[in-house]
């Protein structure tokens, strides 16, 4: 495979040599502190790594095998070449005692200057008992190693708004990051988070020296500035009032909207439908699923698979305005906001096309 | 005097887990083994549309999603009477093969083999190879620059660990292609699964996607790829390792454990959740009888909680009828895990458990040339051969899609019913239990393969299957019990999804750092 952006790097050999580097680390039960001294005594460079202390929480670990699945950069040259990995359960050589030890060297030494990620809700029902790390609350561990981080960035959508963990009846009373701690906190959710969101608001980071812009839940604009069903490849089918019914259907001629389907693409702010997933391979909505809206506060809005109340509220008029009546499958209430506008316009150029065909128009 | 060691966290391994053994005269006496974490999913899935749950109980494990995912859509088909076209269960298969591939490459490499290499012998190689040479320089660079301390810390290499220059070497080489391979297959998984972890694809009654030729097409070139992977370097490293310079551990049975095998069975080759028609069996021995593999009978499954954190009146149920009541202060409990017992006996799970049951001709060929099962190290050759029938079974069955026929017969939530779907993670059986009343869930229930694998005792005392296997292991050094952490990770442990919970330990006597 021809990496182009590599053939064009004029410092193949270093990178190159970072790349095994990282990957030795790992192998070697290197301190990851330490790699970065090594690269810079062997090749006469400074030492400029970030350095991370990641926290894992009421998680699941997927959002660390997003990471790890991240494919320009690979994660081994982002952990050496941008990164410097203080602390990280599944990564790291160190076990028990040492681990824990290796964790608070980090935040004495890097005070003031580590970047914190933690992955997963904080539980705070019966004091944090419920998660425990070493002995001690992950709540306890994650308010002591934000004190003196230069920022905390919460990955995927637990540690963000406290996502699954945190559905009804918030059995352990799982909370987000912020709702914990207060202050500024990047929230990059997603279940899991996107490789490049992760990266990329990092790498923003380093580059600016703050945080990225921030919409009014915390997550950066380039990344989830815009909706979904605004971009979708399906939008044509819900311009044109055509539905998926069934799951495992496709309709001849037209790209159907998962909305009947109980899609969140109105609702959901991401970049999926041009960024894709896993190295461009799909993405939710082209696998012929509904967008779970994974990425939101509200995530997960149950019952995932019934249409959302403004979508529902369109279909029933597009389907009247093919005669077809209502539909019974339908048992969303039809009060509150709809989106009127688009709804009606949608309508409206549906039933233009209707009669277009009626008068044989080409 | 027995020796307190304490480990926690565990490293390298999915999830949050913590041992504690007891060493008198080199040996392992007693063990627990204890996790850290509880989120009540299964609680949580109570009350709510019957389709959300394959949703949620996927966020049971970030690594092995798709497995959970596959037994809560095969407990709905069951419970909402849909029958599975081919092309949905074929697509189904693929989903789970990708995830089995990229959990086993990743389990070898990226989290074993720390365990059997003494590294500093790669300065040592002196051959003539350039990729390893490449290695070698890097490695000899790394120790110049610095000092010994990046290399701590670290056990000592013991009389197992493999010390060859040129096979350490080449080890870390193929550590390096491996990190590349595992992504590869999580691309292959969301080809028909939208994305990977959590990928959305599985419904009731089938698949949501279409086999389309290109993506048929993406697919199968990533998995000749990888294919070529597993025969060429992953298998035969492991095969290398095991028969080679790991031998004498094998043969010494470090890491046994309990002798009891059991398996759900795996890929479904007719109708969609028939466990008696899979490509990997599902059957049950027992005391270690490979003459005696006993079909599976799913009521012979239950869980009892004297020793864990859990009102003892839940004790003994079947998952159907099982309930998760914590009870944290719960006096002579020690973890979250509740006990799986079947037919009232604790049950190893996983790849070694799957080819026992299954006795494919060549694996078995493979354990009468090397006897002295079980093993840690068995566990390591289970899973490579497994890799290989898997990865090129896939190759035939993506030969059978058809593009154009259905994928998914979707049937309407009924009002009362009840289902089960029992499949195989790439850590062992898995079972997703879920009872429907009045169009929502009543009662949700999973038993996970770590549960099964790192279960605590049972309420007659019966020690779970790990703590058996660390029983008696040789800890000639308490200062350097590498053998734990061998036998430990042999089981693959994936705790995310095993809930449990650590009560802080006041009475320790030592800690000790295991890499």
């Amino acid at each position: 495979m021809i990496d182009l952006a590599r053939a064009l790097r004029k410092d193949i050999s270093r990178r190159s040599f970072i790349k095994y580097s990282a990957t030795l680390a790992a192998m070697l039960g290197l301190s990851d502190a330490f790699v970065p001294k090594i690269a810079a005594a062997v090749e006469g460079m400074a030492n400029g790594k970030q350095p991370v202390i990641w926290l894992h929480g009421a998680e699941c670990t997927g959002c660390t095998v997003s990471f790890a699945n991240s494919h320009h950069p690979g994660v081994a040259e982002l952990v050496l070449d941008t990164l410097s990995l203080q602390y990280h359960e599944t990564l790291m050589a160190a076990s028990g005692h040492v681990a824990e030890k290796a964790l608070e060297e980090a935040m004495t030494r890097f005070k003031g200057k580590y970047i914190l990620v933690v992955e997963g809700a904080i539980p705070v029902k019966d004091d944090g008992i419920y998660c425990r790390i070493g002995g001690k609350t992950f709540k306890s561990k994650v308010e002591e190693a934000a004190t003196n981080a230069a920022y905390v960035v919460a990955v995927g959508t637990c540690a963000s708004f406290g996502g699954i963990p945190a559905a009804d009846p918030n059995p352990t009373q799982c909370k987000g990051v912020a709702d914990v701690i207060g202050g500024t906190v990047v929230n990059i959710p997603g279940c899991p988070a996107h490789p490049d969101w992760i990266v990329g608001t990092i790498v923003s980071i380093l580059l600016f020296n703050k945080v990225p812009e921030l919409d009014k839940h915390g997550r950066p604009m380039p990344f989830f500035g815009k909706q979904i069903h605004e971009n979708c490849p399906r939008r044509g089918g819900y311009e044109q009032g055509r539905f998926i019914k069934k799951f495992g259907e496709e309709l001849p001629n037209i790209e159907g909207c998962m909305g009947a389907k109980g899609c969140r693409g109105p609702i959901t702010y991401a970049d999926c439908p041009h960024r894709l997933w896993n190295a461009g391979t799909n993405f939710c909505i082209a696998a012929s699923a509904p967008c779970a809206g994974c990425v939101e506060p509200s995530f997960p809005k149950l019952p995932l698979y019934e249409p959302i109340e403004e979508v529902a509220k369109f279909i029933e008029e597009s389907e009247a305005s093919q005669d077809q009546g209502s539909i019974s499958t339908f048992a969303a209430s039809l009060g509150g906001a709809v989106a009127g506008a688009a709804a009606g316009a949608g309508a409206v150029y549906f039933a233009g096309e209707k009669a277009r065909e009626k008068e044989g128009v080409e | 005097m027995a020796q307190k060691i304490v480990v926690d966290p565990i490293t390298r391994i999915e999830g949050h887990l913590a041992i504690e053994v007891e060493v008198e005269g080199g040996v392992v006496k007693d063990a627990k083994c204890k996790g850290t974490l509880f989120r009540g999913l299964e609680i949580i899935c109570q009350g709510k549309d019957p389709r959300d749950a394959a949703v949620l109980t996927s966020r049971s494990c970030g690594v092995c999603p798709a497995e959970h995912a596959h037994a809560s859509v095969q407990q709905l088909d069951m419970a909402f009477g849909a029958e599975v076209p081919d092309n949905g269960r074929i697509i189904r298969n693929l989903v789970a093969g990708s995830n089995f591939i990229a959990s086993h490459i990743l389990h070898f490499y990226h989290l074993t083999a720390l365990d059997y290499l003494d590294i500093m012998a790669i300065a040592q190689y002196n051959g003539a190879d350039p990729a390893l040479l490449k290695v070698r320089d890097k490695v000899v660079a790394l120790v110049k620059a610095g000092d010994t301390a990046p290399f701590t810390p670290r056990y000592n290499p013991d009389q197992f660990s493999v010390a060859d220059p040129t096979v350490v070497t080449t080890a870390v080489h193929h550590y390096i292609q491996a990190l590349e391979m595992r992504k590869k297959a999580q691309e292959m998984l969301a080809i028909f699964g939208g994305k990977m972890p959590h990928h959305v694809t599985y419904v009731a009654g089938g698949v949501t996607i279409q086999p389309t030729p290109d993506r048929i097409a993406a697919f199968r070139s990533r998995l000749l790829e990888l294919i070529d992977f597993i025969n060429n370097v992953y298998l035969k490293d492991v095969l290398y390792f095991g028969t080679g310079p790991l031998k004498p551990l094998h043969d010494m049975k470090v890491g046994a454990g309990c002798g009891n095998f059991l398996s759900y069975g795996n890929f479904d080759l007719g109708k969609s959740g028939d466990f008696n028609n899979r490509f990997l069996k599902a059957g049950a021995i027992f005391n270690g009888d490979l003459t005696k593999v006993n079909p599976l009978d799913p009521d012979k499954i239950h869980e009892e909680v004297k020793y864990s954190w859990y009102e003892n009146t839940t004790t003994g149920k079947h998952p159907y009828e099982g309930e998760t009541k914590p009870d944290a202060k719960k006096e002579g409990a020690y973890s979250w895990l509740k006990a799986p017992r079947y037919d009232g006996k604790p049950m190893e799970v996983g790849p070694l458990a799957r080819q026992l049951v299954t006795q494919e001709k060549g694996f078995m060929d493979l354990v009468n040339k090397l006897g002295a099962w079980p093993s840690a190290v068995a566990r390591h050759a289970a899973r490579a051969w497994e890799c290989k029938l898997i990865a090129e079974a896939m190759l035939k069955w993506v030969g059978e899609l058809k593009p154009g026929e259905p994928v998914c017969n979707e049937k309407p939530v009924p009002e009362k019913g009840r289902g089960m779907g029992l499949v195989e993670a790439a850590r062992g059986a898995l079972g997703h239990f879920g009872v429907i009343e009045n169009y929502k869930i009543r009662n949700y229930q999973m038993v996970v393969p770590t549960t099964w694998n790192c279960s605590p005792a049972d309420d007659e005392g019966v020690k779970g299957p790990v703590e058996q296997a660390l029983i008696g292991a040789p800890v000639p050094d308490p200062e350097n019990p590498i053998n734990l952490v061998r036998i430990v990770r042999s089981f693959d442990p994936c705790v995310a999804c095993a809930v449990h919970l650590i009560h802080p330990d006041t009475n320790e006597i030592k800690k000790f750092r295991v890499v």
